[in-house]
């Protein structure tokens, strides 16, 4: 009885799954910072104050990604969608004036020629709704969790001082660090347009959202030179773990293009 | 009388094509939850006094540094006009108010005196939203997307060591979007029950702020306050600006006669929401 009831249940799910279909895509695109983190560099050199601010540009660059899905019925589906960026290189340059022949002088902040990159990854399983209008034209709108893995890395060009006999000393630092950290979680969602171009094959396009806070757990030192010469093994420590806990906001938004393929 | 049957015939042509013209309007109100977190603006300092040495008295800035700082939480109340093309596609544009207050205690710092913040927020927006929708017998499933745009002001306090100090912040445009669905069950042929979800995100920056209250030991009162303390002016960059350094207690000080300056800070609202209303049709459905 067990196994006549077992072999009912199967039969009748996959009867009701009939009409489902397996589809595969490709995207590309590209996704702006939504809310870029501001650093600011305040100077007071001989009585006069000038202070500067950067952007941080975290989840900015040209989105590359494939999708699985499935279609329940025409409405619904369910889509994991992967994407990963690149060209996320960015460069930021705040003027440091040479203080050392200076009465009087206050620097407060990053000062220098900073260039960072961001290698992510991330997933997010979807529901999608569809609507079709027309015969070959459908609307969409999809959301789910958004599983992000980033790697920031920084490279840094400033100039720090020291005290001798002679007085304040400028000395030219260069340096470079990778902060990791591991699945942060936020919220991925779309709105789009697919068009049918042939029973197999349709062309998307969509605007794309996430929202998501990443918290990175390790930093290390890379490269630590000053005036040329290496001084990474004065470091006491190259790698902090478990106490970094800086958060960078992810958080996107853009357009991507693509190609479905329905099996 | 050729013109008046003309009239006539126009008349009757428009009520028919009005009776035929989807329209709605929809009153609802949502919940707002916050799903991201910031570093809170320092839209102001607040500075106390303090003993500094053996007899001496310092003013030192209370510490409002808050790592996991939002707003976006709250109730938003608001009514939109919808317009549907046909059976599948149409438009939205609602108006809403939304309001949130919230106290905040800094992070703890160990040399500074830690501030109590206040923030009290408001917008009012406008949210035109393409729809797009699925009908089943009594009720339907309808696609939303669109953009935010609204103004917004905000109200900030900071209090530590019986001294207090608030801060108006200019009203300033807010931008952003939105994404959501809706649930719509039929009650008659002109009445629809609304449940609906779906995410905004929106920003605001404002540009001035005005002093509006204060108190405390050792303050002045609000009219006897110079123009630094009582405006700031928040800009892009700051360039030039003369101070002059006090070497006993290695404070710098400013033109107190101008307002001060500081960079432009934005406050990020990233939410999801939770929100019912009543659809009535201007059509018989």
């Amino acid at each position: 009885m067990k196994k006549e009831l077992l072999i009912f249940l199967t039969l009748f799910l996959f009867s009701a799954l009939s009409k489902a279909q397996v589809y595969l895509k490709v995207h590309t695109g590209y996704s702006v910072s939504a809310d870029p983190e501001k650093l600011q560099s305040t100077e007071i050199v001989n009585n006069v104050k000038n202070v500067y601010q950067s952007k941080i540009k975290t989840g900015e660059g040209a989105n590359l990604g494939f999708a699985a899905g499935y279609h329940f019925n025409k409405n619904i589906s369910f889509e994991i969608t992967s994407n990963t960026q690149a060209f996320t290189k960015k460069k930021i340059s705040i003027p440091q004036r040479d203080v050392s022949t200076s009465n009087s002088w206050s620097l407060n902040g990053i000062f220098g020629n900073i260039e960072y990159s961001s290698k992510i990854f991330q997933f997010a399983p979807q529901i999608v709704y569809t609507v079709d209008y027309h015969k070959n034209l459908f609307f969409y709108l999809k959301a789910g969790p958004d599983f992000l893995m980033a790697n920031n890395r920084t490279v840094r060009n400033y100039v720090s001082y020291s005290f001798d006999s002679t007085g304040l000393k400028p000395h030219q630092v260069d340096d470079s660090y990778i902060e990791k950290g591991g699945i942060n979680i936020g919220l991925q969602s779309s709105a789009g347009i697919e068009y049918k171009f042939s029973k197999k094959v349709h062309f998307t396009g969509e605007f794309i959202s996430v929202i998501c806070n990443y918290k990175h757990k390790t930093s290390e030192t890379i490269k630590y030179n000053i005036d040329g010469a290496n001084h990474l093994n004065d470091l006491n420590y190259t790698t902090e773990k478990n106490i970094y806990g800086i958060i960078n906001d992810f958080s996107s938004w853009g357009i991507n293009i693509g190609i479905k393929y329905l099996f | 009388m050729n013109n008046c049957l003309v009239t006539l015939i126009f008349i009757i042509c428009s009520f028919g094509r009005a009776e035929s013209q989807q329209f709605y309007v929809k009153p609802y109100i949502r919940y707002h939850q916050s799903v991201v977190t910031q570093n809170a603006p320092q839209y102001f300092t607040l500075t106390v006094s303090a003993p500094y040495g053996s007899n001496g008295i310092i003013d030192r800035d209370v510490w409002t540094q808050i790592n996991k700082f939002s707003i976006a939480d709250g109730m938003k109340y608001g009514a939109c006009f919808g317009y549907q093309f046909d059976n599948i596609i149409g438009v939205e544009a609602g108006i809403d108010y939304f309001k949130t207050s919230k106290k905040i205690m800094a992070e703890p710092a160990g040399y500074a005196p830690t501030g109590m913040t206040q923030w009290k927020y408001q917008a009012v927006q406008a949210s035109p939203v393409f729809t797009f929708k699925k009908n089943k017998k009594k009720s339907s499933f309808v696609g939303k997307a669109g953009i935010i745009i609204g103004i917004a002001w905000l109200q900030n306090t900071v209090t530590a060591s019986n001294a207090h100090e608030t801060y108006q912040l200019n009203k300033n445009l807010s931008l952003g979007y939105t994404l959501g669905i809706e649930y719509d069950r039929k009650l008659n042929h002109y009445l629809s029950l609304a449940i609906e979800g779906g995410l905004e995100h929106s920003s605001y920056t404002p540009k001035k702020a005005k002093l509006t209250a204060i108190g405390g030991v050792n303050q002045y009162s609000l009219e006897d306050q110079k123009e630094r303390q009582k405006k700031i002016n928040y800009v892009s960059q700051i360039e030039n600006i003369p101070v002059s350094l006090d070497s006993y207690t290695n404070i710098y000080s400013y033109d107190e006669n101008k307002p001060e300056l500081r960079l432009k800070e934005a406050i990020k609202l990233s939410s999801v929401y939770l929100g019912v209303g009543i659809k009535y049709n201007f059509y018989k459905k």
